[in-house]
């Protein structure tokens, strides 16, 4: 959301773009995220999917905001490489640039991921309504859940 | 005066006709206490010293030290084991491996500074141990049990289950012993009595020797348990100033959980209890979702470990807490973490999970492919995955028939290993060992790796030089030590001398300053951090991040050495008999084969860069800072330069790693001189 | 002040010695300042402690610290089957009934004491009336081991030295450079790293599971553990 305004920075996803960006991806499209653990130091946990990024990165405890699934280690990803990563095999180049955009001048990691958060829980709201929306549709239509 | 410190014998177990001798631990007091009496007695014992993990002659030793089962700070709860171990690759080194809890402490409390082992039995056994008393148990019921079950089966035998909280007398005389304590029991799961090769010992809740591959051998031995309870007295030399000694470095270097003075800036943020050294900090995905408390091993001041509401995963807060990565609920991730501990699998080497999942994806791996498996991979991430694969890790079965070979020669098999260490695809730099912490950065583990037999998981440098600077970047806050005044630090307190030589840059790692820094680090981690067993995740105490940035370190532990066992010992001295240990393995090394040519990292560590931050202090441009890393990798030929200048420093041959006799006569060690003559395998030159 | 005055006319001493033994009395007086309990001339009367141990059970990391201390600083040698103060544990328990901490609870009435037929376990007025053994005059009987009302007993049968002993809270602790005792330091409050042992001059609140304390404060939810 552009703050205070209460409407979105994006535009409405269509459903193809959806159902591209959540998908399970191939190998080659990985992108590796470090989990940075005082047990077993820099542990690549590889990540094939938004869903896999947005677990693993956004639930390190900085403060007691996050209340519920917190993590104690530290997990790391270039933020450039993730931005490229959306645009590329995520295909979703609005929200690469809105990442871009929230990441600019943010000069620590902690900073980087707090600014890039609220962008990812917008964008995966919207697909989440899109997919949603796409799904009683298709029930209004007799068409089995995919 | 007998020494302080120590209970005066050993046992020695014939595992073969069930028999037991006492060993008198004055005769190895010179070797100082766990791994170097340890390795002491595998040079008089085992003769042939190119046996295999799993021939009867092996000698486990399971070796406490001096400070066992006393409150010297984070030094009483660690216990050492070693012996030849299945795991490494391709030589099965003489190797070690340490843990945690209460069972060294309880080993003096029943008379006995350690326990070794050698033969096999012709069934399943289990060695009960109260106080000098000792016999052999029928372990036919507890083959096959997990290992929470088999340490609760014992205890019931034994005094009874956890729930009954009372007096137990240790014989039926009034003067016999009484304890209210249960037995301190280390035992096998069903990964070590099939001979995994990356099966584990396990104690209590938590606790593992971990790496080294000892599961195995103990299930070639047939040996399930060893149970040990006592009620004896342990000597101290000068109670009053062990006890000054301990309450000051609570007040002046510990976490004063009431009162802290410096504390994490935002609540939950755990990872700064590297710094903080507050309890109950360990390497956790998740902060526990209920109520816990901290846990502390015997005669801790730091308590990293957890006891949660749940009772699943009790002390897991180490690498097996991370074995399921993907776990969305905390319950979930303690019980992947506790599912590991009670089969007992090393979780550095199943943490493949994720580069065999990456093998499923590219279709190499999987039902009707390459290679064949029929786990689950299309619920990859989901618990019943890793229930499935654990299982099948432990019992052999499907991908867990190669899997349980250890990873290293399972993709050897395969022919997967030459590939996916070249890309880094798998990262197993050293022996067959997981990566830990950046091998192409972080040098000093890398190489103590090489130069050793196994990951040498020894957090001395680590926690100042690496973590420090990377968890305060990562909030963008300056570090709590700048630079130039830690490296300043480390230089005079280790006795290294030259700040220079914790140069970790691309120039730095290669210098002659590296070459010192490694050597000490061997020598002295074998002497305070495996031999006297302080815990490497509060050993050395050389910097404070509250008052004074100065620690206690090294002037307290000359302190508590010589308050524990009555004798005067200088830094330099310890660090001399450290290097006579560690001189003392590399011939068991030489023995077994070792040479220079074998002194490699995988191929990624030569041929790939690093992407991620590995903070490490550097020279830049004559400046001090806090450098990244990034980008880097080891050059070949500059290693294998940096290689026989490290074996001159030690006083070894540089072409092929041997001792040279003047060394080992220097270090008194001249019997083992005398043996690798014998057999061709002394150094000739420096 | 007379609690049990009524109570003491109307049953067997036998039965008022067991009922009060440790939680009955504590129950009733907890927490106010009594240096005198005034009881039936039939029964046993003595003077109330000046000092007890309060362990906060919840805060407690199972480290064996104190039983390490209080063998050191009392018998010079480590050894927590000498130990006064008790930690027992269940590893694979549940949080927060996988650890008892068995301190002496200095019992308003001693059955210890009560126990002794020759006065080596006794009231020492000379250290606020703390609950302890003269070891000289210890027969080696065990009947204050016996009489203890909480399980494990309190009392220790030292097998080493062949006398019984019990928490002096440190009056007599010769290897340590501390002054012990109800007026000075105890080594398991000292040594505790969890800070978990703390040292009170009032009866505490208490039942027969123990005594009801939190010395949990806001530091330790920063931990992200529980504070209630």
């Amino acid at each position: 959301m552009t703050a205070g305004t209460g409407v979105s920075a994006f535009s409405t996803p269509s459903k193809e773009l959806v159902a591209h960006a959540v998908r399970e991806l191939d190998y080659a499209d990985r992108i590796v995220v470090y989990a940075m653990n005082s047990a077993v130091g820099s542990q690549e946990t590889i990540c094939y999917s938004l869903a896999d990024v947005t677990k693993t990165l956004f639930k390190t405890q900085w403060s007691n905001l996050l209340s519920s699934g917190t993590k104690l280690g530290l997990n790391w990803v270039r933020p450039e490489k993730l931005v490229a990563w959306v645009r590329g095999p995520i295909g979703d180049r609005e929200f690469a640039d809105a990442l871009e955009q929230a990441l600019a001048g943010q000069n620590c990691y902690r900073d980087q991921v707090m600014a890039m958060e609220p962008v990812f829980a917008e964008r995966l709201q919207q697909y989440r309504e899109v997919w949603e929306a796409d799904e009683q549709a298709d029930a209004g239509r007799g068409v089995a859940a995919s | 005066m007998a020494t302080g410190g120590y209970v005066g014998k050993i046992l020695y177990v014939n595992l073969t006709d069930k028999t037991t001798e006492t060993i008198e631990t004055s005769k190895y007091e010179k070797f100082a206490g766990g791994h170097g009496i340890a390795s002491a007695l595998f040079f008089d014992l085992v003769a042939d010293k190119q046996i295999g993990a799993y021939d009867p002659d092996n000698l486990v030793t399971v070796m406490s030290s001096p400070f066992s089962g006393t409150l010297t700070p984070s030094a009483s709860g660690r216990t050492e084991m070693t012996g030849i171990g299945s795991y490494s690759y391709p030589v099965e080194w003489y190797t070690r491996s340490n843990f945690g809890g209460r069972f060294g402490g309880m080993m003096k409390f029943a008379g006995w500074d350690g326990i070794c082992i050698q033969g096999a039995s012709d069934t399943p056994v289990w060695i009960n141990v109260v106080n000098d008393k000792v016999t052999f148990e029928d372990a036919s019921a507890l083959w096959g049990l997990y290992t929470d079950e088999t340490q609760e089966e014992i205890w019931k035998t034994v005094s009874g289950s956890p729930d009954v909280r009372d007096w137990y007398h240790l014989s039926n005389t009034r003067d016999g012993g009484r304890t209210t304590q249960k037995p301190a029991v280390l035992c096998i799961g069903p990964a070590g009595e099939n001979l995994n090769r990356n099966a584990t010992c396990q104690h209590d809740a938590g606790n593992a020797a971990g790496q080294g591959g000892f599961g195995g051998v103990w299930g070639s031995k047939n040996l399930k348990a060893i149970s040990v309870i006592g009620s004896g007295s342990v000597p101290i030399a000068d109670p009053a100033a062990l006890m000054d000694l301990r309450l000051k470095m609570q007040k002046e270097s510990a976490y004063n959980v009431d009162a802290p003075e410096l504390e994490a800036p935002f609540p939950g943020f755990n990872l700064y209890g590297i710094m903080t050294k507050q309890p109950a900090y360990g390497g956790l995905l998740w902060a526990p979702n209920q109520p816990a408390r901290p846990q502390g091993c015997q005669g801790c001041f730091k308590c990293c470990q957890v006891t949660f509401e749940s009772g699943i995963g009790n002390g897991d807060i180490c690498t097996e807490s991370l074995y399921f990565m993907a776990a969305t609920d905390f319950n979930e991730q303690m019980k992947a973490a506790f599912l590991l501990d009670q089969v007992g699998i090393n979780a550095y080497d199943v943490f493949n999970h994720a580069y065999l999942y990456g093998l499923y994806k590219q279709g190499i791996l999987g039902p009707g492919m390459q290679i064949e498996s029929n786990l689950p991979w299309e619920k990859y991430g989901t618990y019943e995955f890793m229930d499935a694969f654990t299982k099948c890790v432990a019992e052999g079965t499907d991908i867990g028939a190669d899997l349980k070979e250890g990873i290293r020669r399972a993709t050897e098999k395969w022919g997967r290993w030459d590939i996916d260490s070249s890309s880094g695809a798998l990262k197993y730099p050293y022996w067959g060992y997981m990566e830990h912490y950046e091998p192409r950065v972080e040098v000093e583990w890398a190489y103590g790796t090489i130069f050793g037999e196994r990951d040498t998981n020894e957090h001395s440098f680590n926690w100042d030089l690496h973590w420090m600077p990377l968890v305060t970047a990562a909030i963008g806050a300056p570090p709590l030590i700048p630079a130039k005044d830690m490296v300043e630090i480390w230089a005079e307190k280790s006795g290294i001398g030259d700040p220079t030589a914790f140069d970790y840059s691309a120039e730095g790692v290669y210098s002659d300053g590296m070459v010192k820094v490694t050597a000490w680090q061997r020598h002295h981690t074998r002497f305070w951090i495996q031999s006297l067993l302080m815990c490497d995740w509060a050993w050395p105490n050389f910097v404070n991040y509250t008052a004074d940035k100065n620690g206690l370190s090294p002037e307290i532990e000359m302190g508590l050495y010589s308050a524990v066992t009555g004798n005067p010992l200088t830094w330099e001295e310890s660090i001399q008999i450290g290097r006579r240990i560690w001189n003392l393995d590399r011939a068991i090394w030489v023995l077994q084969g070792r040479h220079r040519d074998q002194e490699v990292f995988a191929n990624y560590v030569y041929d790939t860069v690093t992407e991620a931050a590995h903070q490490m202090p550097m020279l830049e441009n004559g400046e001090w800072v806090y450098g990244e890393g990034i980008g880097r990798n080891i050059d070949r030929a500059k290693f294998e330069d940096f290689k026989g200048r490290f074996y001159a420093y030690e006083g070894w041959d540089s072409s092929t790693g041997w001792p040279l006799r003047a060394t080992l006569e220097e270090l008194d060690l001249a019997d083992v001189a005398n043996e690798l003559e014998g057999h061709g395998l002394l150094g000739a030159s420096a | 002040m007379r609690p049990m005055a009524d109570e003491a006319k109307t049953v067997s001493r036998r039965e008022f010695l067991t009922g009060i033994g440790g939680a009955g009395m504590g129950a009733v007086i907890g927490g106010l300042a009594v240096n005198a309990l005034w009881v039936d001339d039939r029964v046993f009367a003595v003077e109330a402690s000046g000092g007890y141990l309060l362990v906060d059970t919840m805060k407690c990391a199972g480290c064996e610290t104190c039983m390490l201390a209080c063998s050191l600083v009392h018998l010079g040698r480590s050894n927590p089957s000498l130990s006064r103060i008790q930690m027992v544990k269940n590893p694979f328990g549940q949080f927060p009934s996988d650890t008892d901490q068995v301190q002496c609870r200095q019992c308003p009435y001693p059955s210890c004491v009560d126990a002794c037929p020759v006065g080596a376990m006794h009231v020492d007025p000379a250290n606020a009336f703390v609950r302890r053994v003269d070891a000289a005059k210890c027969i080696g009987c065990e009947r204050c081991v016996n009489a203890c009302p909480f399980t494990p007993s309190r009392v220790q049968w030292n097998f080493e030295d062949r006398t019984a002993q019990k928490c002096d809270l440190c009056a007599d602790a010769p290897y340590w450079n501390e002054d012990g005792g109800p007026a000075g330091k105890q080594a398991c409050v000292e040594s505790c790293p969890m800070k978990a042992i703390t040292f009170t001059t009032a009866i505490p609140m208490q039942n027969d599971a123990g005594y009801d304390v939190n010395l949990r404060n806001a530091h330790w939810a920063t931990l992200a553990l529980p504070t209630d």
